[in-house]
């Protein structure tokens, strides 16, 4: 019986220690701690009415995962809105939260909070309309944009469509997902 | 029995032309799949024989006749199901099967492929989603706070009156600092079913963060009593992901002036020396 009794407990110990050290490898967790939010970086975006430009954009809220690929503990928000910082090629902010589900797919509840396994899609035209920047019809805009979720663990794509010339081109959203190594799944932003 | 023959053949054939339109479609893949496109123009409108031209085709390696749905009498929506090989696509994947539709025309006595030119608004449908669902019975005003972003150059903030009732409704009145804010888009009416958006402008000056207001709207449905609808306003908005984002103090946000740069300061975390390092090869 004592026998018995040490195996389980040699099993309890072993369990404990290989699920602190498998929680520590996971990059979103830092000091210990999770951020609450995590930044996604696109590195190109635009969009023009006359020359047919338009970019779309998903967020994933990947927090439905096996079981095993997430840390059992640490992590403390697995919904939330998603904020746009877009920057322009001069230079300027465009600056967007979701606070309702009307920009999009219509997958963000009614908060324009992304929940666990929902990706959310939406037009850079869109994005740019909803904060009264939309360029006019002969322009074009471009530039780069950093998107914070407002949640554990995120990735994403960024698309850019050039249909009149039968073209487009997509990107992972930075930092990608990796292969083989450990996850990555947004830069944790840490509010000072 | 001749009347149940009748029937079945009107039910098997659904619309006119069905049993050439199938051999013609055959034929103009059979065609496609050998990479024979020179051929298969004969089969496309003349008006689109350009763009078929300059569309790019994956190399086919089978393909099967699915359906064909009559849209009218002289226009049909074809389903094939081809497992082909795709420019651009990973290599290791291998042939993907696929199912294609195509609108096919009655031009004279044949009928002829429509190519459709990729365009801005055929985007629209593919990264935006189905059509939203009917509206909620009643009014709704969304979001429950409006945020104007202190970042942003325009300086507004979005209201969406959302109508699902069956009557049309208005707005009364709105009610807020009108010497901070100014309404830039306003609607006369919201019929039912549909969505109207306000759009408020901040005109002020000032740079505290996160300052509160209020605005109050008071809408109407038809003959029934009018309802005020009470939405906080948070103006020069900057949230706690902008300050993360831009390694902000709450003093620091508080002191940040219009026009100010700012850089992200984010760090990835290091990884510890175990992650990412694979298995030992046995030996």
């Amino acid at each position: 019986m004592s026998k018995v009794r040490a195996i389980v407990l040699l099993t309890l110990v072993i369990g404990v220690a290989f699920g602190s050290a498998a929680a520590k490898d996971t990059p979103f967790l830092q000091a210990n701690a999770t951020a609450d939010q995590v930044a996604l970086f696109a590195p190109f975006l635009s969009y023009g009415q006359a020359a047919g430009i338009q970019t779309a954009l998903s967020v994933s809220n990947v927090l439905n995962a096996p079981t095993g690929v997430l840390p059992a503990t640490g992590l403390s928000r697995n919904e939330g809105s998603i904020e746009i910082y877009f920057y322009t090629s001069d230079g300027d902010a465009v600056v967007v939260e979701t606070e309702d589900n009307s920009i999009g797919n219509g997958v963000l509840d009614a908060q324009g909070e992304l929940r666990p396994g929902r990706t959310w899609t939406a037009l850079l035209s869109q994005i740019l309309s909803e904060a009264d920047a939309l360029p006019a019809a002969n322009e074009i805009v471009a530039g780069y944009a950093w998107i914070i979720c407002n949640w554990d663990g995120a990735q994403g794509t960024v698309t850019v469509f050039f249909p009149d010339f039968g073209f487009a081109q997509s990107l992972n959203l930075e930092p990608t997902f990796g292969s083989g190594g450990a996850l990555s799944l947004g830069v944790p932003v840490i509010v000072p | 029995m001749m009347t149940f023959i009748l029937l079945w053949s009107l039910v098997s054939l659904a619309f006119p032309h069905e049993s050439e339109l199938k051999e013609t479609v055959s034929a103009y893949w059979n065609l496609m799949a050998k990479g024979e496109k020179a051929s298969a123009l004969k089969f496309v409108v003349e008006s689109c024989q350009n763009d078929f031209i300059n569309r790019v085709e994956p190399k086919i390696q089978t393909w099967r006749y699915v359906s064909a749905d009559s849209v009218s009498e002289t226009e049909a929506t074809v389903t094939i199901e081809m497992e082909a090989l795709f420019r651009g696509a990973q290599i290791a994947s291998g042939f993907q099967k696929i199912t294609k539709r195509e609108t096919w025309v009655r031009d004279g006595n044949s009928w002829k492929l429509r190519v459709t030119k990729p365009s801005m608004e055929s985007l629209g449908p593919l990264v935006s989603g189905p059509q939203k669902a009917a509206l909620p019975k009643g009014l709704r005003v969304t979001p429950t706070v409006l945020k104007i972003q202190f970042l942003n150059k325009s300086q507004t903030g979005r209201l969406r009156i959302e109508n699902g009732n069956d009557l049309a409704a208005q707005v009364v009145s709105a009610k807020f600092d009108k010497t901070r804010f100014e309404l830039v888009k306003w609607p006369d009416r919201i019929e039912p079913g549909e969505v109207a958006e306000i759009v408020v402008r901040y005109k002020g000056t000032e740079n505290d963060k996160n300052l509160e207001s209020q605005l109050n709207l008071v809408l109407k449905e038809g003959d029934q009593e009018a309802k005020l609808f009470q939405v906080p306003v948070i103006y020069n908005y900057l949230s706690d992901g902008a300050r993360g984002l831009f390694g902000l103090t709450e003093e620091q946000a508080q002191k940040l002036k219009r026009g100010d740069k700012v850089t992200p300061v984010l760090k990835v975390p290091p990884k510890s020396p175990e992650a990412g390092t694979p298995p030992p090869a046995e030996k």
